[in-house]
């Protein structure tokens, strides 16, 4: 008995010193400065940085904002306006819109719950569903563009062109992408039952489908021919380092002697896997270079040790490489490690840290702009291929000219 | 056999050959004992020191949360405040002014309600939406007119009046800046201004420019134009329902005793402030009448007509088009209704929305839906507008005007 009183003490008093330690390194660590929030994933289309920013200053007291302007406008709503007043949370989004709006800048931006759960699953390289790519279509109509190979969807019987217009009984048409998504989605193992429209098809037919855990397959490669290895990477997820790498690995047993990278319709993903990727193909020195407004600045550099770092290699890119796919790109031209083939990419040369707001929306913060090793801004400008090759409108289904130039170059050295 | 403890003292004791191990296992207890206290100690150190850590490194993220709390205590629209605090630390490039984001984030709360009609209006050179509506803000009193250049021509009464500025002299600049530049509605906005500030003109009368300056006062916008058409017919055109229109038609059917017949003519009226209604309706129909109803979220109620002189009431024709809109629409359909005047023309705009215009404290206006409205008969215009009772097409520009030709030979001959 005295043994187990004494026992607690002993386990009270090392809980008390512990917490005292603990509020000591709260209190020391107060000076460190600051700080952010852990990042999450984006949607691609941003380059995201998951690098804590070093010594921001100390946040200033909210000033700039009128709240009591705020709370007239709301009251004004609330008792004169004639019509439907929108929930509190819609004029929130709408008010948090309009301020980022007199930014002017379309790459800070605010995502609502619903969509951020989506996109932050996509970002991650895996989420539980039927494992189809899907699209809202103008007239309201979810449209499925691909069932993926081998899961739920396809072994189900879903095909492209299929209009998905009930989940759980539940009409979907016109509702939000994201909305119908969150339906849609679901724990693995769970079943979800769709109602489907298809052409020729006089009734509506209904599909019951085991959801499953989904890799999203962001890296397409083969072998083509006299040596030469195909790579397409069409999204920066949080895997996209190790899959580049994994088909590299896998390209190097067939005795793939040069490379074509595409990047072309990469709207771009984490800043960690741009860097990441281009490291693949870099032994040392600077792979980009990241400036805040205030003049911080930070070199990114590549390490010895990949694969892919003496292959011969081309990177395909057009108007939809953006951001992460720019990043590496800038990398490769700059560095005399690549040619570019394509069009001009888009110039996105900004970077974005995510932060989870209290009530699940995420909010994505232009941060920083960064630079290729030879201090180039793409902002605006994109990177201009070295061998320019436009698609004509007429080209065949099937043919790809830019692709076709590429192999050219590998082959003839020109 | 009986199982014989080894570390019983007492048998130690008795059996000298056990002597020497229990000495040394003695030894091994009390090192033992010395290990776990050490055990403990460092046990207790790292438990600290890991505490310690990970207070160290929670550190920034939670004072960074508490300081981005505290900077948006008081937010009305929670996260809003939080998103501000992110772009005040890390945004990259320097954020617009306080009143830039208060509004933009209004805009945005506006843009969430289905209210086509629902807008903020910056304040211009310090004059309010509101005080523009209602008349009541400083000016120098005249027209603007353009030939080679802008040229004034100033009201009956009003400061360039007083000042002896005459009709058709041409402006060059207004407080030393060229004007010749500006569209006339930002020309209107720069000549006024708060009651009682002064604005320096530069004008050319005959071929001499000279400087005058004048002080802004109230002065009366004219919204009325009349004249005879014939002795005993006629003719009162509004251009807005503005909150002098009602004294100014008074004044002008006061000085024709002997009227017949009178031409309304709301061609190109837009509406103005409904308030002026009731007593401008008193010109024309019984005191007491159903002007309008007035339909709000909280029920409809009924607005009388007001009038203490009697109304005129020899014939009347009123003139619609499609511009004829809002505050004409009423006052058009309510002489429809009670059959007191007949309607010619084309059909009206169809606007049967009211809108509230709310000023702010910082002399931003909010525009907004407050009600709608219907005639005495419970007819509504929207969509389709006031039908005339007499359907007639204008003539191109320049060519007489049939509709008021048909309005006065419906009218009593002299």
């Amino acid at each position: 008995m005295r043994k187990v009183v004494l026992g607690l003490i002993a386990f009270a008093l090392v809980l008390m010193l512990s917490t005292a330690a603990f509020l000591g390194g709260l209190l020391v660590g107060r000076n460190t400065a600051a700080p952010l929030p852990s990042p999450t994933p984006v949607v691609p289309g941003s380059t995201v940085t998951p690098s804590p920013a070093t010594g921001s200053p100390t946040p200033t007291p909210d000033a700039r904002l009128n709240y009591a302007l705020l709370q007239e406008t709301l009251d004004l709503i609330n008792s004169e306006f004639y019509g439907k007043i929108p929930d509190a949370s819609k004029l929130t989004y709408g008010a948090i819109r309009g301020m980022l709006n007199t930014l002017g800048d379309p790459y800070t931006s605010f995502i609502e719950p619903d969509v951020a759960r989506i996109i932050n699953e996509d970002a991650s390289g895996q989420f539980e569903g039927i494992g189809a790519t899907v699209r809202m279509r103008e007239d309201g109509y979810l449209e499925v563009v691909r069932p993926l190979a081998g899961q739920p969807a396809e072994k189900a019987g879903l095909k492209a062109g299929d209009l998905i217009v009930e989940v759980d009984g539940k009409s979907i048409v016109g509702m939000g992408l994201y909305e119908a998504l969150n339906l849609i989605r679901g724990k693995a193992g769970t079943q979800v039952t769709l109602k489907v429209l298809r052409e020729n098809e006089k009734d509506p037919l209904t599909f019951t489908i085991t959801r499953a855990r989904i890799e999203m397959p962001i890296v397409e490669y083969r072998m083509l021919d006299n040596g030469i290895g195909y790579i397409s990477l069409s999204e920066f997820d949080a895997k996209a380092t190790q899959r580049v790498d994994d088909a590299i690995k896998a390209l190097q047993e067939q005795g793939m002697e040069a490379l074509i990278f595409d990047l072309r319709d990469n709207p771009g993903g984490w800043l960690d896997q741009a860097l990441g990727v281009a490291d693949l193909f870099l032994k040392d020195g600077v792979i980009a270079i990241e400036r805040s407004s205030d003049g911080q600045e930070q070199v990114f550099k590549a390490h010895a040790g990949d694969r892919a770092e003496a292959i011969r290699m081309v990177v395909l890119v057009n108007g939809g490489s953006a951001s992460a796919s720019e990043i590496v790109a800038g990398a490769l031209q700059d560095r005399g490690r690549a040619i570019l083939i394509g069009q001009n990419t888009l110039g996105k040369g900004s970077v974005q840290r995510p932060h989870d707001l209290s009530d699940g929306s995420q909010l994505r913060v232009t941060i920083a702009r960064w630079f290729t090793p030879n201090d180039r801004s793409i902002h605006g400008n994109g990177l201009k291929p070295d061998i320019e090759v436009q698609i004509p409108e007429n080209t065949p289904a099937g043919e790809d000219p830019q692709l076709q130039r590429a192999l050219e170059y590998l082959q003839q050295g020109q | 056999m009986a199982f014989l403890p080894p570390f019983s003292p007492v048998r130690a004791s008795a059996n000298p050959d056990f002597v020497v191990q229990c000495l040394f296992m003695d030894m091994t207890e009390q090192l033992k004992r010395q290990a776990n206290r050490l055990l403990i100690l460092v046990a207790l150190v790292g438990i600290l020191g890991l505490s310690f850590a990970c207070g160290l490194k929670t550190a920034p993220e939670l004072w960074t949360l508490k300081a981005v709390l505290e900077s948006h205590a008081g937010d009305p629209l929670p996260p809003l405040g939080e998103v501000l605090a992110y772009l005040e630390r890390e945004y990259y490039g320097p954020l617009p002014a306080g009143p830039v984001l208060t509004h933009g984030a209004i805009r945005g709360m506006l843009e969430t309600l289905d209210d086509p009609h629902a807008q903020l209006i910056e304040p211009q050179n310090n004059v309010s939406a509101v005080e523009i509506f209602t008349g009541k803000y400083g000016d120098i009193g005249a027209d603007l007119s353009w030939q080679d250049g802008w040229r004034l021509v100033p009201y009956p009464a009003g400061p360039a009046a007083e000042a002896g500025i005459l009709p058709g002299e041409r402006l060059w600049r207004l407080d030393g800046q060229d004007v010749s530049a500006l569209t006339q509605a930002e020309l209107k906005a720069r000549l006024s201004g708060p009651v009682g500030s002064q604005v320096t003109l530069e004008l050319e009368r005959g071929c001499a420019r000279y400087t005058q300056s004048l002080t802004r006062a109230e002065v009366l916008h004219p919204s009325v134009l009349a004249y005879r058409l014939a002795p005993e017919i006629g003719y009162l055109r509004l251009t807005q329902i503005t909150e002098g229109t009602f004294e100014e038609a008074r004044q002008a059917l006061d000085n024709w005793p002997e009227l017949q017949g009178l031409v309304l003519d709301l061609r190109g009226n837009a509406g103005g402030v409904v308030s002026a209604l009731p007593a401008l309706a008193g010109l024309f129909l019984p005191e007491g009448k159903t002007l309008y109803y007035e339909i709000r979220r909280t029920g409809t109620r009924p607005i009388q007509v007001q009038g203490d002189e009697g109304p005129f009431t020899g014939k009347l024709i009123v003139l619609i088009d499609p511009q004829t809109a809002s505050a004409a629409e009423i006052l058009a359909s309510a002489l429809q209704a009670y059959q007191r005047a007949e309607l010619f023309g084309q059909a009206s705009a169809g606007k049967a929305s009211m809108q509230i215009a709310y000023p702010l404290a910082d002399g931003a206006t909010i525009v907004l839906t407050n009600a709608l409205w219907e005639d005495p008969l419970h007819r509504s215009v929207a969509p389709q507008g006031i039908t005339p009772d007499r359907v007639l097409a204008p003539e191109p520009a320049g060519q007489e005007d049939p509709v008021l030709q048909a309005a006065l030979e419906a009218l009593p001959a002299p």
